[in-house]
């Protein structure tokens, strides 16, 4: 129960790690409710240039159990920290092309102060704590991203 | 044996996924690992988190961590690296005191301190603290050696410089003069892993040990000696310091 009252009493978690590409509109519609009225989507695409480097796909790699509970946890955490309805943590790997997504995070909670904050929170977890990592392929070469970038 | 699992760069330096090495400590795996899979690989272990049957095991346990069955080497995700880092505990504060003559009169540029420093901030997690250059001076090495050693500031000590035979070397000396108890141990290792480049080692003269919460080592002058020497024992002082901080002031 939030302050307010009206959340909802299970909050609806999905998550996984997917080889093909990643349909946002389809996964949100997967965490819709009724009762909630607020739904925020992040999605993380691939970026082209990166740094001054002409960026053709992005390759990434997961400890694949691991990482697939990492994200259902992390959901889950952020679900009860924010009274969410319904929290998704979705991620690819293998080779994801430039503007496709390669992270889709979706947060829904009864009013939408709490959904952008879950998912700002969730999206920020995953990127930290997963263990996922990226190769940036590039005209001119690969290469691991490691650390912040 | 061991099963190492090996993800991204790690992965693709070490030519494989995973790698049965042998050894009881994650120590022992990982130095094994880095003699088998080259310098790179080795220079990227530094900054890797280490996952034993599920657990994160921390730097600092590196020495005493039983290697288990399944040790994953996991370089630093892409968001994450300020989290890692705070995840791997608190930082190992140093001081490197060079003590040299003619570093001091500034007839030559001091090369062995920044070379122990590199050692330290790149295979300990480490950040320098303070540093200086002194005289072969043993009252002068006293001096700041203790004041060093004062108000908890320091994790570890590394002097480099006036260790060997030659009459103005007081380096040791100095060290065991404000030493509360002396660690053998390290120098002997230390001196073991010198040995198997030159018997001149054998001259060598460092000591070893803690006083108050600090571990002091010295280290050679010359910036070979003194880098190889650290990277003899780097995997056991951040254990050494753990425990020196452990328990009541």
């Amino acid at each position: 129960m939030n302050a307010r009252g009206d959340a909802p009493a299970t909050p609806k978690i999905v998550s996984g790690i997917e080889s093909d590409p990643l349909n946002a509109a389809a996964l949100v519609d997967s965490v819709r409710r009724d009762d909630c009225g607020g739904i925020v989507v992040f999605e993380g695409t691939v970026r082209s240039p990166n740094h001054g480097h002409q960026v053709l796909a992005l390759e990434y790699e997961a400890w694949e159990d691991r990482a697939a509970s990492q994200l259902h946890r992390f959901a889950t955490e952020v679900a009860i920290e924010f009274d969410l309805g319904a929290a998704l943590a979705v991620h690819r790997v293998g080779r994801v092309e430039v503007g496709d997504p390669a992270v889709v995070i979706v947060a829904v909670s009864v009013h939408r102060d709490a959904a952008f904050q879950a998912a700002a929170a969730l999206i920020d977890r995953v990127k930290a704590e997963g263990w996922i990592w990226k190769k940036e392929l590039r005209s001119d070469g690969e290469i691991w991203i490691e650390g912040c970038d | 044996m061991t099963q190492v699992l090996l993800f991204a760069r790690a992965r693709e330096l070490a030519g494989t996924r995973s790698a049965e090495i042998s050894g009881t400590t994650v120590a022992e795996v990982l130095i094994q690992a880095e003699q088998l899979f080259g310098p790179e690989f080795a220079e990227l272990c530094a900054s890797c988190s280490v996952v034993v049957d599920d657990v994160l095991v921390h730097r600092f346990e590196y020495a005493t961590a039983s290697a288990g069955a399944e040790l994953a080497i996991l370089p630093p995700v892409s968001g994450g690296s300020d989290h890692v880092t705070a995840q791997a505990g608190p930082e190992l504060r140093v001081a490197v005191l060079t003590v040299s003559d003619r570093a001091f009169a500034g007839e030559y540029e001091d090369l062995t301190g920044p070379a122990v420093e590199a050692v330290a901030t790149s295979r300990m997690e480490a950040t320098v603290v303070l540093r200086a250059v002194v005289a072969d001076d043993r009252s002068e090495i006293l001096r700041i050696l203790t004041e060093w050693c004062e108000g908890d500031q320091v994790d570890l000590i590394l002097t480099n410089g006036g260790t060997g035979l030659a009459r103005r070397d007081v380096t040791p000396e100095a060290t065991r003069q404000i030493l509360d108890v002396e660690a053998p141990g390290i120098t002997e290792l230390m001196r073991a892993a010198g040995l198997e480049h030159t018997p001149l080692a054998a001259l060598s003269r460092q000591v070893a040990g803690r006083r108050g919460r600090t571990i002091l080592l010295n280290l050679p002058g010359s910036v070979r000696g003194a880098t190889e020497s650290l990277e003899a024992v780097v995997h056991i002082l951040g254990h050494a310091c753990e425990t020196a901080r452990s328990g009541e002031p």
